[in-house]
């Protein structure tokens, strides 16, 4: 079922929601939850969200004007909820913002990652230890970099991060470019 | 790892997404290759964390949108369940559902019919009764709504739920998405994925597979289509 035509049932009321909300939790559930603990989320607290989330998408759809966008507006109701959600339990620093360039830059423009040991480490352990702090500086950023590692469509990231395709395409060069400092003390062992 | 960041992006994600690399032994590709390793360890220790999507989850949400008062609390059918489970197990299989019926118009449907006799009728505006169904004017319930509808079944019998479970069961196993819609006359089934567009009356009968007997039989068969609609067959 298309996610335009969730939303038509959604919009609805009676057994037509009931089938819209089930549609969606079978077609989106599952990725909105390991989105939810990606970015940070506990998997104790990873239900509360969802569940908060779909709460705001029944009772926001009527407000819904897009066309043709639901999948978007539904993951950006989900990136909403998972943001107060971290921010009511104190873990939300409002320098991030997920999948925000002008509020996500936490780590600034890092010069370069000092992997410890990296010269003891090999060229898996090190760019994991790399990844790791990169992740704890930009953990939007790193989603959308699994995302493309899992395969999905640029269109399909594009919805999850709340973007344009094209914009996607330019905000992935740019999780690269971010990621580069994290993992350049790896070049040694790379071409060693 | 010397190049300018943004060079190279193509072949740096190819091999990211998993792609065959044209130049496995370039710095670029081993150090996506790389990070796609360890993309790989970090979102399986995550994701071994993730709280599983199951139906009790679901159950849980319905219930509490219903305590919220978002959802109807009426719906206790637990049809869908029990399809899934049947479509599942006959997922990939061809099939046929035999049913006795009787093709007319919607405007020759008579009000009332013996209890052993089935009627399928064509519904020349499904969109119009799909839109009626969600905005509430008709009395019905709808399991699962379908893009581009194209085509309402109507079928009355005397065991109708079991008609309906059968046949909607098969659709769901050839991939064709439906609506349930029960009335009080009995229970229409609205499929989408099985005739071209504006077909006429002919070309719709045998895209459904539907062939008249003698005796007035009506073979009623749901093809494993893929898509939303499919060539109009050689008449």
């Amino acid at each position: 079922m298309q996610y335009d035509d969730i939303m038509t049932l959604i919009r609805a009321s009676g057994s037509a929601r009931n089938a819209g909300v089930k549609a969606l939790f079978d077609g989106s559930g599952r990725e909105m939850l390991r989105f939810f603990i990606h970015q940070g989320v506990s998997p104790t607290d990873a239900e509360d969200v969802l569940q908060d989330t779909f709460i705001k998408i029944i009772r926001g759809a009527n407000n819904y004007a897009g066309q043709g966008n639901a999948q978007s507006w539904f993951w950006q109701v989900a990136r909403n909820c998972m943001t107060d959600f971290l921010r009511k339990r104190g873990a939300y620093s409002d320098k991030y913002a997920p999948f925000d360039d002008e509020h996500s830059d936490l780590a600034g423009s890092v010069a370069q990652f000092d992997v410890p040991g990296a010269l003891q480490l090999t060229v898996d352990e090190c760019v994991s230890s790399g990844l790791d702090a990169f992740a704890k500086d930009h953990a939007d950023r790193a989603y959308a970099l699994t995302l493309q590692m899992d395969g999905a469509s640029i269109e399909h990231i594009a919805s999850v991060i709340g973007r344009t395709a094209t914009a996607t395409k330019q905000y992935l060069s740019q999780c690269r470019k971010k990621l580069e400092p994290y993992v350049a003390r790896c070049t040694e062992l790379l071409t060693s | 790892m010397s190049e300018t960041p943004n060079s190279h992006d193509s072949e740096w994600f190819g091999e990211l997404a998993g792609d065959v690399s044209h130049n496995p032994n370039s710095s670029v590709s081993q150090q996506a290759g790389a990070v796609r390793r360890a993309l790989q360890a970090r979102a399986s220790n995550l994701d071994a964390t993730a709280p599983q999507a199951s139906e009790e989850m679901r159950d849980r949400m319905m219930f509490r949108l219903k305590r919220e008062g978002l959802l109807d609390g009426e719906q206790k059918r637990r049809m869908l369940p029990g399809l899934a489970v049947a479509a599942t197990a006959l997922l990939g299989i061809a099939l046929v559902a035999d049913v006795a019926v009787r093709l007319q118009q919607p405007a020759q449907i008579p009000a009332t019919r013996g209890a052993a006799e089935s009627h399928v009728w064509l519904n020349e505006s499904p969109s119009s009764r799909l839109d009626a169904m969600l905005s509430g004017e008709a009395e019905s319930k709808v399991d699962l709504v379908v893009p581009q509808l194209v085509q309402v079944v109507t079928i009355q019998r005397d065991d109708p739920l079991e008609f309906v479970r059968r046949v909607t069961v098969e659709a769901i196993a050839a991939g064709i998405p439906v609506v349930v819609d029960k009335t009080d006359q009995g229970y229409r089934i609205l499929m989408d994925g099985l005739v071209p567009e504006s077909p006429d009356q002919a070309t719709i009968k045998a895209t459904l597979g539907i062939t008249s007997s003698a005796s007035g039989t009506v073979l009623f068969q749901v093809h494993t289509l893929g898509g939303t609609t499919v060539p109009a067959p050689s008449q």
